[in-house]
C-alpha cells in the first residue's frame, strides 16, 4: 500500500512506549502492531483523533503517501 | 440453541453424520450380500452404486469437517471455503453419477420399475441443486471472510 504509517518515529520522538500508547489508546498492543507495522487496512477517525491527542501531532506526522512505481 | 461451541447445533449435526458415515460405509461393505438377500440382478446399475456411495461418504467427510471449524468457533475461514468447494465439486460427480445410472435404467435395464426412474432422476436433480446452493454459499462466505478481514485490520 502506498500509505506508510510513521507512527514508530513519532513514538520514539515523544519518548512514549507501545505498551502506555496502547492503553491510552483503548486498544490491545497486537492491534497497535498492526498499525505501526503498515498491516492495518483501514484507520478509524476516533483512533487517528486519540494518537494526535496523546502524541500532540497532526495525521499527516503519522501518516505519508509514497507514490508506488510501476515496472513494465 | 447456539450455533457454535461444544453443546450446539455444528456439534450435535457433527455426531449424526459420524453416525451416518459408519452406516454407510457397513452398507457398501455388505450390499453384495444385501443384492443376494432381495435376489436381484447384481448388474451396471448396482455396480454405479460403490462410486455414488464412495462419492456420498466423501461428502458426509466434508461436512463433518466443516461442523468442525463452527465447534470451534472459526467459520469464517478458508476452511471452509474449502470444505464447500470440495462438496460442490463432489455433489456435480454425484449428480453425473445419478444421470449415467438414469440413462442405463431407461435405456439398458427394462426390468426395473418406473418409480425408481422417477425417484433416481429426483436424486440426481436434487444432488444438481444442493451443488449450486453449496457454490452460492461458497461466494457468500468468500464475501464474509474478505469483509472480516476488513474489520479485523480496522484500527
Amino acid at each position: 500500500m502506498s500509505i506508510i504509517v510513521n507512527l514508530d518515529v513519532m513514538m520514539a520522538k515523544r519518548k512514549i512506549s507501545s505498551q502506555e500508547l496502547a492503553e491510552k489508546l483503548g486498544i490491545t498492543q497486537a492491534n497497535l502492531s498492526i498499525l505501526k507495522t503498515n498491516k492495518g487496512k483501514a484507520i478509524r477517525f476516533s483512533t487517528l483523533n486519540k494518537i494526535c491527542e496523546i502524541l500532540d501531532c497532526k495525521p499527516g506526522d503519522i501518516l505519508d503517501y509514497e507514490r508506488e512505481e510501476k515496472y513494465e | 440453541m447456539k450455533l457454535d461451541g461444544k453443546f450446539g447445533i455444528g456439534n450435535i449435526l457433527k455426531v449424526f453424520l459420524e453416525i451416518c458415515m459408519v452406516v454407510l460405509i457397513t452398507n457398501l461393505l455388505l450390499l453384495f450380500q444385501i443384492v443376494n438377500f432381495l435376489k436381484l440382478k447384481f448388474d451396471l446399475f448396482i455396480v454405479m452404486i460403490y462410486p455414488c456411495g464412495i462419492c456420498f461418504l466423501a461428502l458426509i467427510y466434508q461436512f463433518i469437517k466443516l461442523f468442525d471449524s463452527l465447534k470451534n468457533n472459526k467459520p469464517f475461514s478458508n476452511d471452509t471455503i474449502k470444505r464447500f468447494n470440495n462438496s460442490q465439486i463432489i455433489c456435480f460427480i454425484i449428480s453425473l453419477l445419478v444421470f449415467i445410472a438414469l440413462f442405463l435404467l431407461i435405456f439398458v435395464y427394462d426390468y426395473y420399475s418406473n418409480e425408481l426412474r422417477y425417484c433416481i432422476a429426483f436424486i440426481g436433480i436434487l444432488f444438481f441443486g444442493v451443488g449450486v446452493a453449496l457454490y452460492i454459499m461458497k461466494s457468500l462466505f468468500k464475501e464474509a471472510i474478505s469483509y472480516k478481514e476488513l474489520n479485523d485490520l480496522t484500527i
